[in-house]
């Protein structure tokens, strides 16, 4: 069982810098997630764990010891890979059974933990099968096993359900997520699926751009997003973004004005609200913040989507799954104020906005 | 946990032996080097070691001493009329075959793609000729055109037609050539455009269909570029394999007759073996060294083969 | 409508025989030379002068085997030949796999992958000829003219870049993770090189091997300039020698001959699926 520790590590390939300054400790049994969009350098962190990648500078452990020269072999790692990496050449069975016999497990044993995990992950009646003999969600579980038949110190996954089809997705999810309670085996998880991220980890590290915009909770990524890029990566459909300007407290934007932001002053600011907390009303309503026509409605089944065209950008909220409007009607829009975000678009931080209520 | 690591199997963590962390570190190096130093001592070795020879007299005597002429052997090779007429003869030998080849063998292919696709059998058939030892076409060939009992004749015969000395003859020794390179090579460009068009994409066909295009439109504005990196290919194997004709020559006209099919091969080989005059050998050698150096990076540079 | 669908197929039709017609054509072109040679090889030499010529062999005789492989060294050339093409593959595929491998998956500094596989790829375009000169002259300084193990380095020369270039080819389309995947699970990048790729890319290991191997054999100018006894000539010098400015040997170069076809034709139908790549040295891929 172990804990990772980043010190100050930065990764270049040739000019371009994929990880920057890197600093994050990974807890003993913690199922950390890192969540970011293609290219934010979430799968060169993990790789560099697993001694795939070499940190250009700074120091990675596991535990108290410094893993940076260590050749892969060495680091007692795991990997579960995007597209499961199976050994096409080797049954079931052996693909399950190379780390051991990489490390020269005694027969007996061998036969006995493959059996084991075999049964786990509820592959044991197709050891002998080939990996092209085999199901995506089957080969997804052989790459699994052959993960856990050796505990690693840490488990790394590096997308491991992008390949699977959308309901498979969501019970391997469930069963991903019992493992590693099960395990209890400290795993990096790289993803760029925010619903995996949120129902998955411990903690979330949210990444862009070769650096941590936030690392948290998934509540606390998702209720206190401290960036405008959190803001907008978190959250289907996404964050409602709107830019103005606040003028001595008073947040403005075409066909919205609101107020509380003390006294301060930003030339240019942007207002996050979710879908969720902002709700359809009658255009009467003399309450409503806003009256703007809809623009499209779209029923989800749960919910309706209802974005409406607000001053040539889209607003969307969440409605009712009975709500009943038409694309051009007018209606009015009622925003939770408590529940809103004030960022600075020049240094992308949010700003403490507090509403007068 | 699982109930089997009551008996543990974590690897302590070491860095690895001494020479196993070498090894590894310099494997990228140690994976290659064997390659680059034969290729090395195989190739740039006796370029360099040529081009000493090219600036020196060398006697057929082994005893005598080499004798120093600077640029002499070049100098040589501006009056040299042979070797003129060596030069030409491949041009004209490397562009005709390799032309005939690329029409015969592109055409070929467009007409029997369809067709032929799933003939896998038929098609390795097809292939055999260029995969023959060239010294057993060479033979075939002098056969068949062997003037008194050759096949040719005889159908020319039958045809009512002049019989003819065809590699014997002045006039046809090249055609002769030309022929049999052609018969043993087509193949290929035929096999490469095969492929190509194997892979070419459907979607911009059936757009192409759709937005009213008549098949010799879709031919110039889809397979021709599609196919454009493998014709590169083609050419640029054909043509280095052309200037390189050696077998065929030697064993159907021997250069003959009148000089008319003297290749450059044919005649370096004459001036170093049968008149033993190594150090202009070598100059000649340099020569095409540098043509078909230019040539090739040229073309692979163009074509962005490299990658 | 009617009409149109009606010519359209008409002309279908027109277009499927002409192409049948025409791989018709092909195919006796391509194999009649062949089998001219096949059936000279059983003629007695009256025959192979017979006008107008015998189509089939009337008389079929063995003859001029036994004269080629008994009376005259030609098995011994035989031998030669495969004796100098085992080694030439063996040693051109051995390294040029090591080779192909690296280049298909390691950086270098300064772009040096791209100049190296470059570079390897353009000593395969030299002519023979040229490299011939300071390879005599090398051969004869360590005494190592008329030998087996000069053609064998010779012949390395020009096998060595085309088994890197095809090796190359064929572990670029393994996909990296199974040799990333090998060495989390605990082996060393030699051992994932060793355990993982080299066993999947073995078809094409074989593949090449026979490219190799048909390369060597079919080779001529080389083995001219550096053989001079039948103690190290291969077959097709054999060959080349009955072929006099005063005499061809017309029955047993023949025979020597299609001997000498026959398991390259063996060979090719072994490698059908590879041909395409192999003989644009990995750059198509058939």
């Amino acid at each position: 069982m172990a804990s990772v520790r980043f010190d100050n590590v930065t990764k270049k390939f040739g000019e371009f810098v994929a990880v920057h300054d890197f600093n994050l400790e990974i807890r003993d049994k913690e199922f950390l997630v890192l969540l970011g969009p293609s290219g934010c350098g979430k799968t060169t962190t993990m790789r560099m764990v697993a001694g795939l990648e070499e940190a250009t500078s700074g120091d990675i452990y596991i535990d108290a010891d410094r893993i940076n020269d260590v050749l892969p072999k060495y680091r007692d790692v795991a990997m579960v890979f995007q597209s499961y990496a199976l050994y096409p050449h080797l049954s079931v069975e052996d693909n399950i059974g190379y780390p051991l016999k990489i490390r020269k497990v005694p027969p007996e044993e061998y036969k006995r933990r493959i059996t084991e995990v075999a049964r786990r992950v509820e592959l044991d009646t197709m050891l002998k099968r080939l990996p092209k003999e085999l199901s995506g969600g089957q080969r997804q579980r052989v790459a699994l096993a052959r993960a856990i038949v050796r505990t690693p110190r840490v488990f790394l996954m590096d997308e491991p359900l992008s390949n699977l089809d959308a309901k498979l997705r969501t019970q391997m999810r469930a069963e991903l997520k019992h493992l590693q309670h099960e395990l209890q085996v400290t795993t990096i998880y790289v993803t760029h699926d925010q619903i995996e991220a949120m129902t998955l980890a411990h903690r979330v590290a949210v990444m862009n751009k070769g650096v941590i915009e936030q690392l948290g909770t998934p509540r606390e990524i998702y209720n206190d997003p401290r960036t405008l890029f959190v803001a907008g990566f978190i959250g289907s459909p996404a964050m409602n973004l709107i830019p103005g300007e606040v003028k001595d407290g008073v947040f403005v934007s075409a066909g919205l004005r609101v107020g509380g932001a003390g006294h301060v002053s930003i030339p240019r600011a942007v207002l996050g609200v979710r879908p969720e907390d902002v709700h359809a009303a009658s255009a009467e309503d003399p309450d409503v913040n806003l009256v703007a026509p809809i623009y499209s409605v779209e029923l989800t089944g749960e919910n309706t989507l209802v974005s409406l065209q607000l001053g040539g950008r889209l607003m969307t909220l969440r409605a009712d799954k009975n709500f009943a409007g038409q694309i051009d009607q007018r209606v009015g829009v009622k925003v939770e104020t408590d529940r809103m975000f004030l960022f600075d678009a020049e240094t992308e931080r949010r700003v403490d906005f507090q509403t007068n209520r | 946990m699982l109930e089997s690591d009551k008996g543990t199997l974590t690897t302590p963590p070491r860095m690895g032996g001494g020479l196993e962390r070498w090894a590894e570190r310099h494997l990228r190096i140690l994976m290659l080097a064997p390659t680059v130093l034969i290729l090395l001592a195989l190739t740039i070795f006796p370029s360099l070691y040529m081009f000493y020879a090219a600036v020196h007299k060398i006697s057929p005597n082994p005893d005598l001493p080499w004798q120093f002429v600077g640029p002499g052997n070049f100098a040589r090779l501006l009056s040299d009329t042979q070797f003129h007429v060596a030069l030409r003869n491949t041009a004209v030998f490397t562009i005709a075959a390799v032309t005939i080849e690329f029409l015969l063998g592109l055409g070929l292919a467009l007409l029997l793609d369809r067709f032929i696709r799933r003939l896998t059998f038929l098609k390795t058939v097809l292939m055999i000729p260029m995969m023959l030892p060239p010294i057993a076409v060479a033979i075939t060939w002098k056969i068949i055109y062997e003037p008194q009992f050759g096949v040719l004749n005889e159908i020319m015969f039958r045809l009512g037609l002049p019989l003819q000395a065809w590699a014997g003859d002045v006039n046809l020794a090249m055609f002769s050539i030309i022929v049999a390179d052609v018969w043993q090579w087509t193949p290929f460009i035929f096999l490469l455009m095969l492929a190509g068009l194997a892979s070419l994409p459907v979607e911009p066909y059936e757009a192409a269909v759709l937005d009213g295009a008549s098949s010799w439109r879709q031919f110039w504005d889809l397979t021709l570029p599609f196919l454009k990196p493998v014709i590169a290919i083609a050419l640029l194997l054909r043509v280095m394999d052309a200037l390189r004709l050696f077998d065929l020559v030697f064993i159907l006209t021997g250069g003959g007759p009148a000089d008319r099919t003297k290749v450059l091969s044919l005649y370096i080989y004459q001036v170093a073996y049968r008149f033993a005059d190594t150090g202009y050998a070598a100059a000649i050698s340099l020569f095409v060294l540098f043509v078909t150096i230019v040539l090739s990076t040229w073309f692979m540079k163009r074509m962005r083969l490299a990658e | 409508m009617a009409t149109i669908r009606t010519r359209s197929r008409r002309r279908e039709m027109l277009l499927r025989l002409s192409a049948y017609l025409v791989i018709l054509v092909a195919l006796v072109l391509t194999l009649f030379p062949v089998y001219w040679i096949a059936a000279n090889s059983f003629k007695f030499d009256i025959d192979i002068f017979a006008v107008p010529p015998e189509w089939l062999p009337r008389n079929p005789t063995l003859k001029h085997y036994e004269e080629a492989f008994i009376e005259r060294p030609f098995l011994r050339y035989a031998l030669n030949s495969l004796l100098v093409a085992a080694g030439t593959t063996i040693v051109s595929v051995a390294f040029g796999t090591m080779a192909g491998y690296a280049l298909a998956r390691f950086s270098y500094p300064w772009q040096w992958r791209k100049q190296v596989s470059f570079w390897i790829l353009s000593t395969r375009m030299m002519p023979p000829i040229v490299s011939i000169i300071p390879l005599y002259l090398f051969f004869n300084y360590f005494e190592m003219l008329n030998t087996k193990s000069a053609l064998i380095i010779a012949y390395t020369a020009f096998n060595l870049p085309f088994a890197t270039w095809m090796m190359k080819s064929y572990f670029q389309d393994l996909p990296v993770e199974l040799e990333e995947a090998a060495m989390v699970d605990g082996d060393t990048r030699w051992g994932a090189f060793l355990h993982v790729a080299l066993p999947l890319a073995r078809p094409g290991l074989a593949a090449t091997a026979i490219f190799c191997l048909i390369i060597s054999w079919n080779e001529f100018l080389l083995s001219l300039i550096i053989t001079l006894t039948e103690q190290s000539q291969t077959l097709p010098i054999g060959i080349a020698g009955r072929v006099t400015q005063y005499k061809t040997h017309w029955g047993e170069i023949s025979a020597a001959g299609f001997m000498a076809c026959v398991p390259i034709v063996i060979f090719a139908f072994i490698v059908q699926k590879h041909l395409v790549r192999g003989l644009s040295l990995g750059a198509v891929k058939g």
